[in-house]
């Protein structure tokens, strides 16, 4: 049995079909949740963090079921939930907002509880900001404060919705750390927009488009998909699903690759296009 | 976003639940309206200016008036206090643990409250009472008693858990509007409120009541039990003046059953609807008791 199970799963938000028979099952280590704006991505982390029903079919999350009460209850005594908007109480302090968190995480040893919070807190490098109020704080320092409420408890299910928006590169550095550490010692299921932090720390990627699972698989995999379909030249072909001018003034394009053109290595940034693409879909 | 969001079930540890009150109790400490409230409650109370036959009796519990709008300033924003996103929306103490545990801020003006209740009642006994009725039947040794003395309470208790559940619900209430419309209802239309037959849903239910005799009565005409209020400088005819205990005990159930119904309201699912849903039956009680044995 995988630690998480898809089966089936469809939600829609009136006319929009956010998603559409998803199915999917695997687990520990870092899952990379990859799609365009709205894919779905926010929709399956709602679903997986146990805030948000679905319409039809099922979720299995450590052989529990978040559609029965009892179930639900020990999946979030397991699991740490960044959602995408973050809720803060602005006239609390970092370790007051943090520590609030670790007592609804049902962390009732006092001192166990303090370590804990110290801790999350220092991972996500706020240790400086430990008492200052959170309306003091910058947006960037803001996620990391929500970034610290989620990892509070050490929890053996960790979803990430977008983690690193409004991070600076020295931050996402360390969020690279925390996330991989937390990937040895459970599942991280994690959404972005940024292909190089799948290829970095991700053990496994899906990629969504309109509520569909287009791909599932590793970054490595995911990168071939598109072999033998980027190629360079010096100019666009009309024929390419998508082209670009890379910093070397090069066009680089996916598709049907014309005859006679300098095939390249596809990355995966190549691999999501055209996952993505009408070719892809295909 | 609007979609059937998943609750967690009933069985969250206790020790967690005790935990979270405490800190909500403690941070309560920090909320200036209702220490501004409990400023406002001493001078009030010690004021003693009124010149009508009842006027210090009633004004005493006038001035529970500011701690009891202090306290629902302070439990209004901390319902609302997770604005448009939940914080830990999936930590197994749900939103309706917090707005349970959230209750537990209303400890300290309760505290408050209490001690300045019991404080009235001793200084009030102490000092021998109040003035009741003009000559030549004028006692000032009229007393509250337990069943009035207990309304302010309650009504600080249902201003807490009422401002917990509309800042629950409507976070995006403006603060001010509220304080507005509740300054009003609480101090210059206080009176509308203790007016026949509207008396019986009042806040805080204002007693003596004054029961107009006929016109051309004079008190020499009443019996002899009766305290009662001359005619004044408004030409209004005598008035028999009346502390009426029954009726303040139906009131009293009417705010028991006031707070039990914004208890479910704070609390909200299934757990909250029941308890809301006894809290109508017991207001609902509370009124026809009064409507039963008011004399007004």
């Amino acid at each position: 049995m995988s630690d998480i199970e898809f089966h089936g799963l469809t939600k829609r938000f009136g006319s929009n079909n956010a998603l559409d028979d998803f199915s999917w099952s695997g687990g520990c280590g870092v899952v990379g949740l990859l799609g365009p704006n709205g894919a779905g991505k926010t929709t399956l982390l709602r679903m997986l963090a146990t805030v948000l029903a679905p319409d039809n079919g099922s979720i299995g999350i450590y052989g529990l079921d978040p559609a029965r009460s009892r179930d639900r209850l020990e999946i979030r005594r397991l699991l740490g939930y960044l959602p995408q908007e973050t809720g803060l109480y602005s006239g609390f302090t970092t370790f007051d907002l943090v520590d609030y968190v670790a007592v609804l995480k049902e962390i009732s040893d006092k001192t166990t509880r303090h370590e804990q919070v110290r801790h999350a807190v220092r991972s996500v490098g706020l240790e400086n900001e430990m008492h200052r109020r959170i309306r003091t704080l910058s947006g960037g320092m803001k996620r990391r404060v929500a970034l610290a409420a989620a990892l509070v408890g050490q929890p053996r299910l960790l979803v990430l919705d977008e983690p690193a928006a409004g991070l600076d590169p020295d931050q996402r550095l360390r969020l690279r750390d925390v996330i991989s550490r937390a990937g040895q010692q459970g599942t991280v299921v994690v959404s972005t927009h940024q292909t190089d932090e799948v290829a970095a720390f991700c053990q496994q990627v899906l990629v969504l488009d309109h509520g569909r699972l287009r791909f599932a698989g590793t970054p490595r995999e995911l990168a071939t998909m598109a072999e033998g379909r980027v190629w360079v030249d010096d100019h666009p072909h009309p024929d390419a699903i998508r082209t670009w001018v890379t910093g070397d003034g090069l066009v680089r394009s996916i598709g049907t690759p014309p005859p006679g053109v300098q095939l390249v290595e596809p990355n995966i940034d190549d691999g999501y296009l055209f996952a993505t693409s009408d070719g892809g879909r295909q | 976003m609007t979609t059937e969001v998943l609750e967690s079930s009933r069985t969250v540890s206790t020790m967690s639940m005790r935990q979270l009150a405490r800190i909500e109790a403690r941070r309560s400490l920090r909320r200036a309206s209702i220490w501004i409230g409990a400023i406002l409650l001493f001078p009030i109370m010690s004021d003693t200016t009124a010149d009508w036959p009842g006027g210090s009796y009633s004004e005493k519990l006038l001035g529970f008036m500011p701690i009891a709008l202090g306290t629902f300033i302070a439990a209004f924003r901390t319902g609302r206090r997770d604005g448009s996103h939940d914080v830990a929306e999936s930590a197994p103490l749900d939103a309706d643990d917090r707005a349970l545990a959230r209750l537990a801020s209303l400890a300290l003006p309760l505290a408050i409250t209490l001690v300045a209740i019991v404080g009235l009642a001793v200084a009030s006994r102490i000092e021998g009472g109040f003035w009741m009725g003009d000559h030549p039947r004028r006692t000032d040794t009229a007393l509250h008693p337990f069943s009035e003395l207990l309304q302010p309470l309650l009504l600080v208790i249902l201003c807490g858990v009422a401002g917990i559940a509309i800042g629950r619900t409507r976070r995006a209430l403006s603060g001010g509007i509220i304080f507005g419309m509740l300054l009003f209802t609480f101090f210059p239309a206080y009176w509308i409120w203790n007016s026949p037959p509207v008396h019986v849903v009042a806040p805080l239910q204002i007693q003596p009541m004054g029961i107009d005799l006929a016109d051309g009565t004079t008190i020499d005409e009443t019996p002899e039990s009766w305290y009662v209020e001359d005619t004044n400088d408004f030409g209004e005819p005598p008035r028999h003046q009346l502390v009426h205990q029954p009726t303040i005990i139906g009131h009293d159930i009417y705010l028991v059953g006031l707070i039990a119904l914004a208890v479910g309201a704070a609390v909200r699912g299934i757990r909250g609807r029941r308890i809301a849903l006894a809290g109508a039956g017991i207001a609902l009680t509370g009124v026809v008791v009064q409507l039963l044995v008011s004399p007004v």
